[in-house]
């Protein structure tokens, strides 16, 4: 099955190598952008199954991004994750809350990346 | 020097009462003595008088000097008598008189012989009798009598005074020598009191400087300092505690200790500011942190020790308290930076350790042998700052009370499976095996289930890595007093004993190079400690070097806990002999709830305990102080089934004659459960 995969992190290196994790699962078409503002714009556009989104992002953080999804049409009900480098329980209950419907920790294992967001899927 | 004084005081009045005395008795003497010579010259005079009278009559025949002679006639007797009066009983005076007196009549019967004869008118016969001289004489004989007489009462006189002279000599002398040693001793006790009176001055000054230091000592101090009476009562404050709660001295004195701390006031109980404090009794020395209130209503973070100070007047209490403002801002910016750090130290690492794992992982192709070596080791490595920032991270939370805890009853079988489980994969990666030990389904314990798989993941992580490859790490769970007490065993090096008091310190592993090679971030104890005390219970462990480490985990139990024992069937009796008595406590704890352990120290308490009464099941040591347990061994297989439980290696015999035999170490209390579960044919529990 192959699902449209956007990730948004504004650290280039991080999304390389996201991007190239993800793309170890043959059935993930992946796009990337490196900040919130974008992603909304390329989301509205590309119509992607899932959103990963980095939580720490200058200007548009992820909570704001995800606001901004839920708040165009055509992204609103648009599966939204979060991957965050705080990844207590708080955070997670914290984000949660705010209607994602997933959490990945960084640093993630590459090699189980692909997997995890099959499974959110 | 008091009684010296008084006695030298009586005696001095006695001298003087007796001198007084003296002097009395020597006037009336020398009075009575002048008397007796007045009343000799009298006798003397007297017959003088009569001779006087009658010479004139004789010559002259005028009777004119018949008057004289017949007054001086008349008293003569009188004077002697007078004499006679005033000498003293036993007088030597006494026979003079007697001879005065015969005189005396013999001269007065001569005149008034010669006077009569006069007065016949035969004066010629009257002449011839006093030309005869015998008046003459006694008259002579009379006056020598009074002069004698009178010589000899001087010579008693003198005799007498110079006695009195002597004595009143003697007197004066002890009266000098008694007034000498009065002044002197009065001198002495005048020099003593002053010296004492010296020494009080002194003594005073040197008190008064001392109060005035610790003043200063205390007034000089940053930290405030409290003294407080039993009930908690403001007693004395130093310049600091003013400082920190702006009143003045005389606004707090006397007042509860409730004025500056956010404490229970004292309700007219008994209780004592430790007790308020909740330190109680013994809570001398610890300190807490309490919430100071200032005089403008201000609430001041503090920390307080209390230290308890014994006075005849009960147990006092000093307070030493801390502003922790500062302390507080300081730990706040060191989290956040540790937070901060941690955090931005997780973005480079995403993109390392996710490199390196797509690289080892195959997902840029295949990599030449020696490029993949290194990668495989840069991943490692990657790996394990990510687990070394990820410990830190939660360390801080945990300390400072930010972690979040789930608390419900947690199954412990299915906790203690998935976690061996969980780890079994880890653990062969060191060649070790894990082994988890029949859990009862009952068993719960009240607790955040993530955490506690922390908690247990840290301990196998520690158990596999300091296990021999080929060794057996052992999980079991006993039930203790009001709690499960979970047990992970190792067959490693066990933990020096210098080395134990650090354990669950920070970054500790027994030596540096031991962190290295075990690859762990010295945070993992720490951890164990921290969330375990969140959970209300409490980690120990029991090592001994060379023989393997268990640690144990004491959880609050949230089942009820099982007694079989009161319900149903009684438990089945087990005679342990052994003579360590910690390893007797350590095999009780594993059988709580499946026998009744009774402990034998001794060969000759196993003895009189196998005589007297019935056991399901014997676990016995060989080496034992006062013989080895292999003489019982037969006397006990007769009754029951013995198991073997020894430090020495078993004989092929010894195995003939016992049920089981185990290799005593720490590590095999696991194996001595199922042996003791089989011999006493209790029903194995799924893990």
């Amino acid at each position: 099955m192959t699902a449209r995969i956007l990730y948004v992190d504004d650290e280039d290196d991080i999304r390389e190598i996201a991007a190239m994790a993800l793309e170890l699962d043959p059935g993930f078409l992946v796009r990337d952008c490196g900040s919130g503002r974008a992603a909304v714009s390329l989301a509205a556009e590309w119509k992607p199954d899932l959103i990963l989104l980095d939580v720490m992002m200058p200007e548009m953080d992820g909570p704001a991004t995800l606001a901004a999804l839920r708040a165009q049409a055509e992204t609103a009900d648009t599966p939204v994750a979060f991957i965050t480098a705080r990844a207590g329980r708080d955070d997670a209950e914290r984000l949660a809350g705010l209607g994602a419907c997933g959490i990945i920790a960084k640093p993630f294992d590459p090699m189980t990346l692909a997997a995890q967001v099959r499974a959110l899927l | 020097m008091v009684a010296a004084t008084l006695a030298i005081h009586l005696l001095l009045a006695y001298v003087l009462d007796r001198e007084f005395d003296h002097g009395v008795r020597a006037a009336e003497e020398a009075e009575r003595s002048h008397q007796v010579r007045a009343a000799l010259m009298d006798v003397l005079s007297v017959h003088r008088d009569v001779e006087t009278g009658q010479r004139g009559y004789l010559l002259t025949g005028d009777p004119e000097f018949l008057q004289p002679y017949r007054e001086a006639r008349g008293v003569a007797e009188g004077t002697l008598r007078t004499l006679d009066g005033r000498l003293e009983r036993g007088s030597p005076l006494a026979s003079g008189v007697a001879r005065l007196r015969e005189l005396s009549r013999a001269k007065l019967d001569f005149a008034d012989r010669t006077v009569a004869l006069k007065a016949a008118g035969r004066p010629a016969r009257a002449r011839a009798a006093v030309a005869s001289g015998r008046g003459k004489a006694l008259m002579d004989a009379i006056r020598a009598q009074v002069a004698a007489m009178d010589r000899l009462e001087r010579a008693r006189l003198a005799d007498r005074t110079a006695e009195e002279f002597r004595a009143h000599e003697r007197t004066r002398t002890l009266s000098f020598l008694l007034l000498a040693g009065m002044a002197a001793m009065l001198t002495a006790a005048a020099v003593a009191i002053a010296r004492a009176w010296d020494q009080r001055r002194r003594l005073h000054t040197r008190l008064r400087d001392a109060a005035a230091r610790q003043q200063a000592i205390l007034d000089s101090t940053t930290d405030a300092i409290i003294s407080l009476n039993p009930s908690g009562s403001i007693e004395s404050l130093n310049r600091a505690a003013r400082a920190m709660f702006g009143y003045r001295e005389d606004e707090l004195l006397r007042r509860d200790v409730s004025v500056l701390f956010e404490i229970a006031p004292e309700r007219g109980r008994a209780m004592s500011f430790a007790d308020r404090l909740g330190l109680g009794e013994a809570g001398g020395g610890r300190t807490i942190d309490i919430t100071g209130r200032r005089s403008d209503g201000a609430a001041v973070p503090t920390e307080v020790a209390v230290s308890p100070m014994a006075l005849p007047s009960g147990v006092h209490a000093v307070a030493v308290v801390r502003d922790a403002t500062e302390r507080h801002r300081v730990d706040r910016l060191k989290r956040e930076f540790i937070s901060t750090v941690s955090h931005e130290l997780r973005t480079p690492l995403t993109s390392i350790a996710g490199s390196l794992g797509l690289l080892a992982g195959g997902a840029a192709g295949p990599l030449p042998p020696r490029a993949d070596r290194l990668v495989a080791i840069a991943h490692a490595n990657s790996e394990r700052l990510v687990r070394l920032v990820n410990d830190i991270l939660d360390i801080e939370k945990i300390e400072a009370g930010e972690a979040q805890f789930d608390m419900r009853p947690v199954p412990l079988a299915d906790l203690l499976g998935r976690t061996v489980e969980a780890n079994g994969g880890y653990a062969q990666g060191f060649g070790v095996r894990l082994e988890l030990a029949p859990v009862d389904d009952a068993a719960h314990v009240l607790g955040d289930p993530d955490r506690l798989t922390q908690v247990f993941t840290n301990l196998l992580s520690n158990a596999v890595k300091f296990s021999p490859a080929g060794g057996v790490v052992i999980v079991m769970a006993s039930a203790l007093d009001g709690c499960w007490r979970v047990s992970v065993s190792d067959q490693g090096p066990g933990i020096p004993e210098a080395f134990q008091p650090r354990l669950f310190d920070k970054f500790t592993q027994a030596d540096g190079s031991d962190t290295r090679a075990k690859g762990g971030s010295g945070l993992g104890l720490s951890i164990v400690r921290e969330i375990v005390a969140r959970h209300g219970g409490r980690v120990s462990f029991d090592t001994a070097e060379g023989h393997g480490t268990t640690f144990h985990v004491d959880l609050p139990r949230a089942d009820e806990p099982a007694r079989p024992a009161a319900s149903a069937a009684p438990l089945p009796r087990v005679l342990h002999v052994e003579d360590d008595v910690d390893m007797t406590r350590v095999v009780a704890s594993a059988l709580e709830g499946r026998a009744a352990l009774t402990p034998a120290h001794s060969l000759r308490r196993a003895r009189e305990l196998v005589a007297a009464e019935r056991f399901d099941l014997v676990i016995l040591d060989i080496g034992l102080a006062d013989g080895s347990g292999l003489d019982l061994l037969d006397a006990c297989g007769r009754s029951a089934p013995v198991i073997v439980f020894t430090a020495q290696e078993a004989g092929a015999e010894l195995a003939h004659r016992a049920r089981v035999v185990l290799v005593k170490s720490r590590a095999s209390i696991g194996r001595l459960v199922a042996a003791v579960d089989d011999a006493l044919g209790l029903p194995k529990e799924a893990a």
